[in-house]
């Protein structure tokens, strides 16, 4: 078929097919979609100098999470079916040299060079690609103690990886994968937080008010030293409030996100969210990938 | 419409292939060098079915982790070869942040020295009884290593509630296992302002005496006295 035979073929089609062929394939600015990976990268690194100091009480030599014991508590559960699309190159490498600390080490060490490399635009699309699966390769070795936090940057690390590299204060080129890895990372975000909102309301805590001080509640794990009995967060009218401004700013934050996309109101809001949620339950880097990804959302030309 | 199409028509009979489809200022703009429009038609086909595909595997996985129904499960289930390798599998990971359930409250491992401990003892409270040494957690607190302590812990007082003590020696074993002084070790959960006084007086999730035989060291859980039999017993004093 001939070029112009194939453009009027694609005139006739329905205008939701043509809607979707306009919002996932044109051009975006690569620009826009390498300050969102630099600000993922950024997240990254800082996660994976986190994991320096306990990786190897986790998972080296013969750590509650070491390969061995890991296989002896799976196999003891019956669980060895669900785990076995839980691939990582660590189970290899471990295998390899032997579950030693300076392995892990080394691997959080690559990472860390990785989002530095990626985030200034270096190392080509391969580095993007290899920081995504390094990071993937960590957040299954954890299995067990990963989060929801390795959720968020899988999905975000992956997203940005299809943009061409480029630095996030570099010059301005339009190309087609940067308006898709924009776009993905701004739809997975969404329906990331419809699934929040819907099993936040699954539970009766975020209906009776408690579930805002449920968020503040662990003493001995918070960042900040708020709370407590003589606090203002103990009365039931600001828990109450923080509890439903929580349940009702988010959808409403996404919804102008996506309705006035150039404004900054949307955003604004659900960055609002987003630290409330990581002051009051200590939740930083969630809440720091939760911003950064909703900042995909926005108008990139 | 019109408009739209003008600057297709002309890209079309040159080599872009889908400028047709952008919006007014991004068609406007495809003639510029170092620009890359679009993918080809088959391409946009894959990526299309890969997109609805994408997204409703990782809806479901993420609305499965409040009760899924038997088919939401099996579907989620038949999807886990794709979202684990990726780790886009939520996996009953508490993506709603807070219910005020007991799994969230602060777990902390408690380790004695003391030899012989009574079987009381072992879940004799308050928390920071001068018995007890507390392994702390690692790094900041809302930072990885805290929340990596916690799972660990919450983790195995969820299986140790399920009645599951093998699952739970696995898991604490190597936290003991070089110590030869530690002879128990213990589970507990940090009061929180949540929490009532019934709540706080509860007894410790998990308790177990250290058994040490030549190499060999094991677990060996004791559960806590029923608090009917422990009434019974006064009453017959």
């Amino acid at each position: 078929m001939s070029d112009s035979a194939t453009d009027r073929s694609r005139e006739t089609l329905p205008a939701a097919i043509q809607g979707w062929d306009r919002f996932w394939f044109s051009p975006g600015s690569t620009r826009a979609a390498a300050r969102i990976r630099a600000g993922l990268c950024l997240i990254t690194a800082i996660y994976f100098i986190g994991a320096w100091g306990d990786c190897t009480r986790w998972l080296a030599g013969d750590a509650p999470f070491s390969v061995n014991r890991t296989s002896t508590f799976l196999q003891a559960a019956g669980l060895e079916n669900d785990a076995r699309w839980i691939v990582s190159p660590l189970f290899l490498i471990d295998r390899l040299f032997g579950g030693h600390g300076l392995v892990y080490r080394a691997y959080l060490l690559i990472g860390i060079g990785l989002c530095a490399a990626v985030a200034f635009g270096r190392g080509r699309q391969m580095a993007c690609w290899a920081l995504w699966i390094v990071f993937v390769g960590w957040a299954n070795r954890l299995m067990l103690l990963a989060g929801v936090t390795e959720i968020l940057l899988s999905l975000g690390l992956f997203a940005a990886a299809v943009a061409p590299p480029a630095a996030a204060v570099g010059s301005e080129r339009r190309d087609w994968k940067a308006g898709f890895s924009l776009r993905l990372n701004a739809v997975q975000i969404t329906l990331f937080a419809a699934c929040t909102i819907a099993t936040m309301l699954a539970g009766s805590a975020w209906w009776n008010g408690l579930a805002g001080y449920a968020l503040l509640a662990p003493i001995e794990d918070r960042t900040l030293g708020i709370g407590g009995p003589d606090s203002i967060f103990s009365q039931a009218i600001v828990y109450d409030l923080i509890t439903h401004g929580l349940v009702i700013a988010l959808p409403i934050g996404m919804l102008l996100c996506w309705v006035w996309r150039r404004s900054w109101i949307g955003p604004a809001i659900v960055i609002a969210w987003c630290a409330v949620v990581a002051i009051l339950g200590s939740h930083w880097l969630y809440g720091l990938t939760f911003a950064c990804l909703a900042l995909s959302i926005r108008q990139d030309d | 419409m019109s408009r739209r199409r003008k600057p297709a028509s002309q890209s079309s009979s040159s080599t872009s292939k889908s400028e047709n489809s952008l919006p007014d200022d991004q068609a406007a703009n495809t003639d510029e060098p170092g620009e890359n429009a679009g993918p080809g038609s088959n391409l946009k086909i894959l990526l299309s079915l890969w997109l609805i595909f994408h997204l409703f595997a990782i809806t479901l996985s993420y609305t499965g982790v409040v009760g899924p129904s038997e088919t939401h499960s099996q579907i989620n289930e038949a999807l886990q070869v794709y979202l684990r390798p990726a780790h886009f599998a939520a996996d009953g990971r508490p993506i709603y942040l807070a219910r005020g359930e007991a799994s969230e409250q602060p777990h902390r491992l408690q380790t004695s020295r003391l030899k012989p401990l009574a079987d009381a003892n072992l879940f004799a409270l308050p928390i920071d009884d001068s018995r007890w040494e507390t392994v702390a957690p690692p790094g900041a607190r809302g930072l990885g290593g805290n929340d990596r302590y916690h799972r660990w812990l919450s983790t195995a007082a969820t299986l140790s509630g399920n009645e599951q003590p093998s699952l739970v020696a696995e898991l604490l074993l190597p936290a003991v296992i070089d110590d030869t002084e530690i002879k128990a070790v213990r589970i507990v959960r940090l009061p929180t302002e949540l929490t009532t006084t019934a709540d706080d007086s509860a007894a410790p999730p998990y308790a177990a005496y250290v058994a040490r035989k030549n190499a060999n060291v094991s677990l060996v859980q004791v559960v806590q006295p029923r608090l009917s039999t422990q009434q019974r017993g006064d009453d017959d004093e």
